[in-house]
């Protein structure tokens, strides 16, 4: 029994937790590995994993934003900036279906980034909806608190 | 020098007047014989055969000071170039060693702030005895530029005992190379087994 | 103003022989006045027209895509864009810059190249300021980066030193040790901090030393004490007060042209108020 206890303890303490492991950071846990045949190994960018597989994460994340977007009033300005430029992307990403071409036509980058960067869009969606962000100013700065020198 | 320390240990008295008349050769600088010791009137046969003794521990002890790095802020730098081949610390037996254990010197080279006095009151206590400190640049001789801050110590002797107090800001690797020579010059007269004897 | 030019030149063509009038000179010191609005002089800085003119544009954006939070837009120093924003809002806006797609050239969509987002990735710093006598004395301040497009924007919001702020680490996991040195600094408490404590002052430290009110020598000396054979911390006794002398700043030395350098104060690009009736009571 307390063999056992000792032993776990051991693992426990000798088990280094590598910073692709981090558990706060979700999209830097390990792939797994890159096929064969795929036309790049790697990035070249720390945490960003190679997705073999573009069109799919992207059309998923944009459906979500699409989707989380839709909850936000007609009118508000971020709603309409973001949901063109996402149905577009969505549309190159449907009709392009080679990779490098699909990363040229966007002009962002690899791929991958592109992803990157639109999961961090939809962060950014559901920030803006949960504050509400295109409601009228909610309060003025006091008299004074921008004016410099005072 | 030992062959001089055989020749002196033999005689006794006679030889006391002739350490003087060397100590009066113009060569030779004030208050050394030529022989390189400073130890020149000894009162007796057992306290001069200590001083010889004490000359050879001198020596040692000054031909190899091994300082521990205590790097804190720009001072650091000067004291990286003490050690590079220009001003070439090693040529006269100084080795950085990076635990407080194996050394003999520490240069207290930069701010020292009020968090980091018990560390390096700790640093200091775990020395071996026979240590010396060289407070290097004004931060750490008096406070410096950071006299009247809230988180500055006022010169690191307020926390450990100070052998030689290096001026500048930071001082140059000439300066602190200076400072390490008169550190020597300092352990030269060191009269330990002297004082023991008297004791 | 550019056709007048060419009017000009045309109708100096025209008149070939005919020396250039007075008044032709005075027209076009005129048209060239006309181009520079700005009274202010150039120094050694260079100012970038075509950034500056993007990164005001990407100020509107920012402040019509979010008017909840958006006090003010302005330059700062020239061409550094500034968001002023209210407390409530440091989360969103911060986010909404970390990535949004928006177009960083509104002007002028190049066939939809590299002008999708600000990407504001890298938080450069996060920092605090006291100024007493306003009514939120304290104001934080954070500034981002941009890699993809070398473009740097500040968000600067305020609080007072009860109120707290709501912790960016969710958005910018390198704000955790930033807003724990504002925290130690002045005393700004941040909401939802993972781990919020004091960072570079000394353990037990009291007070917060950025502050204004805190006295440049502290309260407390250490110094080591051989009977008790540990470092002490005393009351500090100064032998000399610290002396402050009362002279004019030697910062300025010509006061006079403060205010001529195209570097200087603020310009401000946009700024709302809140409506004197707002809906928002409804919402709470």
């Amino acid at each position: 029994m307390s063999s056992r206890l000792l032993r776990s303890a051991v693992v426990r303490a000798t088990q280094q937790r590598t910073m692709y492991e981090n558990p706060y950071i979700n999209r830097f846990k390990a792939r797994s590995k890159v096929s064969e045949d795929f036309h790049k190994k790697t990035t070249g960018i720390t945490g960003l994993f190679v997705n073999e597989h573009p069109h799919r994460a992207l059309t998923v994340v944009y459906g979500r934003i699409l989707r989380a977007i839709e909850q936000m009033p007609r009118d508000s300005a971020y709603r309409k900036y973001t949901e063109a430029v996402v149905k577009q992307r969505l549309a190159l990403v449907q009709a392009e279906n080679d990779i490098k071409k699909l990363e040229e036509k966007i002009g962002m980058g690899q791929i991958e980034e592109v992803i990157e960067q639109a999961e961090y869009e939809l962060e950014t969606t559901r920030a803006i909806l949960d504050s509400k962000a295109w409601e009228p100013l909610v309060e003025s700065a006091p008299k004074g608190q921008w004016s410099w020198p005072v | 020098m030992l062959s001089a320390l055989r020749t002196a240990g033999a005689f006794g008295t006679r030889r006391l007047a002739s350490t003087q008349a060397i100590a009066s050769n113009s060569e030779a600088p004030k208050g050394i014989a030529t022989t390189g010791t400073p130890f020149l009137n000894p009162s007796s046969k057992a306290e001069y055969a200590l001083a010889r003794l004490d000359d050879v521990m001198n020596l040692a002890q000054r031909g190899s000071i091994w300082p521990l790095t205590f790097g804190l802020a720009c001072c650091a730098v000067e004291m990286m170039h003490f050690a590079a081949p220009r001003y070439d610390m090693d040529r006269y037996g100084v080795v950085f060693r990076a635990s407080p254990r194996q050394a003999d010197l520490i240069f207290v080279a930069g701010t020292v702030t009020n968090k980091m006095a018990p560390a390096l009151r700790r640093i200091y206590d775990q020395m071996p005895e026979a240590k010396w400190v060289i407070s290097m640049g004004s931060c750490a001789n008096g406070g410096g530029y950071y006299h009247y801050a809230y988180s500055v110590l006022r010169g690191c002797d307020r926390v450990i005992p100070v052998d030689i107090y290096v001026p500048g800001c930071p001082p140059t690797a000439e300066a602190l190379l200076y400072g390490v020579l008169q550190l020597q010059k300092k352990i030269k007269r060191k009269r330990e087994a002297q004082l023991w004897y008297r004791r | 103003m550019l056709g007048s030019v060419i009017r000009q030149a045309v109708s100096r063509q025209i008149v070939r022989n005919a020396p250039i009038s007075t008044t032709a000179v005075a027209a076009q010191t005129q048209a060239t006045g006309e181009k520079k609005e700005s009274p202010k002089k150039p120094t050694i800085w260079k100012i970038d027209e075509h950034k500056r003119e993007r990164l005001a544009n990407f100020g509107k954006y920012a402040a019509e895509c979010l008017p909840k939070f958006v006090q003010k837009v302005q330059f700062a120093a020239g061409d550094e864009l500034e968001l002023l924003i209210h407390p409530s809002g440091v989360v969103p806006v911060l986010s909404f810059l970390k990535v949004s797609f928006i177009d960083i050239i509104l002007t002028e969509p190049i066939n939809f190249q590299g002008n999708h987002s600000a990407q504001f990735t890298n938080l450069t710093f996060i920092t605090g300021m006291d100024v007493p006598t306003r009514k939120n004395r304290l104001e934080v301040i954070y500034a981002l980066y941009s890699v993809r497009f070398n473009a740097r924007v500040r968000v600067r919001t305020y609080t007072d030193e009860i109120a707290p702020i709501d912790s960016v680490t969710p958005v910018f996991k390198g704000a955790d040790w930033y807003e724990r040195e504002v925290y130690d600094m002045y005393g700004v408490w941040f909401n939802n901090h993972p781990d919020l404590r004091r960072i570079l002052t000394d353990y037990g430290f009291e007070g917060h030393p950025f502050r204004k009110d805190y006295p440049l020598s502290g309260y407390n000396e250490v110094r080591y004490d051989p009977e008790l054979k540990r470092v002490v911390y005393e009351p500090s006794e100064l032998a000399q007060e610290f002396r402050k002398f009362d002279l004019n700043t030697p910062w300025e030395q010509f006061p006079a042209f403060r205010n001529q350098s195209i570097t200087s104060g603020y310009e401000t690009i946009l700024e709302t108020a809140a409506e004197p009736a707002p809906a928002a009571p409804q919402n709470k």
